[in-house]
């Protein structure tokens, strides 16, 4: 009695097709048992029709999702949502928009920094110390 | 019918791969894995859902989405259908949510079978419709269980990833699923 209800159980677990249990010792008792008792026969047997209509009832609801075309439109909303990217990838853009952005702030500081020697004048002021307190700031 | 699961090296190794160009922003090779991915994601969004229900479809693009939008970020543990099952049930489940937020969805499909497994006899699956009705009756979570298994082809051990529970209380659920199935059809005999 225990027996037959942890093969019923192992049956419902793992269902009909016995190859595919992951006990193997378990499966090949699981044959034996359908060779030799008739009810444990007809519990495989019933369990094999019930996966055996599951896949007609799969294959119904798959009919039925191609008429109502749910499918393309999943597709097309999916793959408008999304940024295509012509060309290299989308980390070689991102390389090539980096290198752009450093050679503009290169030029930039060029222009405004590192201006050359030659275009730039100055002015040198000299201190009289005479004007200067002791705290080197100038006095009144 | 189920898949190899995890342990399909291949598989994740060309997962990974296809993931690669996505993150490289190829479209080709996104648009590739949506064509192929989409079909089975509506069929499990609309059978957790309801079929019809327009939530179904917007629970799919979103997944898909993330998927573009993560594919920088992908660890390669697994199968990319197995990842966009999870990201899609979550989103099923805040739907489920959203339209019965007083109802505890975790604690209602875990009770205990009330009758014992009926007498074994082969049941006529020719009623597809009848089938379809019970499988509507079934809790919610013995539902999914079914449905990972016997539409999608999810290994036990990626369907209990997706559910987010363990292997063994997925097989639980599983093995209730069909003990309700088959007390349903044999009482309408």
């Amino acid at each position: 009695m225990a027996r037959d209800l942890d093969m019923q159980d192992a049956l419902d677990r793992f269902g009909a097709d016995l190859s595919s249990w992951p006990d193997a010792a378990r499966a090949g008792e699981a044959r034996r048992l359908a060779l030799a008792d008739r009810g444990f026969r007809a519990r495989l047997d019933g369990a094999a029709a019930l996966a055996a209509g599951l896949a007609g009832l799969r294959d119904e609801i798959d009919a039925d999702l191609a008429r109502s075309g749910a499918a393309a439109r999943v597709e097309a909303a999916v793959l408008a949502a999304v940024p295509r990217q012509a060309g290299a990838g989308r980390r070689w853009a991102m390389v090539a928009a980096a290198v752009v952005v450093a050679g503009a702030l290169g030029a930039l500081a060029d222009l405004t920094i590192l201006a050359p020697i030659g275009s730039r004048s100055f002015e040198v002021v000299v201190l009289d110390p005479l004007f200067l307190d002791p705290a080197g700031t100038l006095s009144p | 019918m189920q898949s190899k699961g995890p342990r399909d090296g291949d598989a994740i190794a060309r997962d990974r791969m296809r993931l690669a160009r996505v993150a490289d922003g190829e479209h080709a090779a996104f648009a590739e894995i949506v064509a192929e991915e989409t079909p089975r994601l509506v069929r499990f969004a609309a059978t957790i859902l309801g079929t019809g229900a327009p939530e179904a479809e917007e629970v799919v693009q979103e997944a898909l989405v993330r998927l573009w939008r993560q594919a920088d970020t992908w660890q390669p543990d697994g199968r990319i259908s197995a990842w966009l099952h999870r990201v899609a049930y979550r989103l099923a489940i805040d739907v489920l949510r959203r339209r019965r937020p007083t109802v505890e969805i975790a604690t209602v499909d875990d009770l205990a079978d009330e009758a014992p497994a009926p007498e074994a006899r082969l049941i006529r699956m020719e009623n597809l419709r009848a089938l379809r009705a019970a499988m509507e009756s079934l809790p919610e979570r013995q539902r999914t269980a079914i449905v990972l298994c016997h539409f999608q082809g999810l290994a036990q051990v990626e369907a209990a990833a997706v559910m987010e529970i363990s292997e063994d209380a997925y097989e639980s659920l599983l093995a209730r699923g069909r003990r309700r199935l088959r007390t349903i059809l044999a009482e309408e005999g």
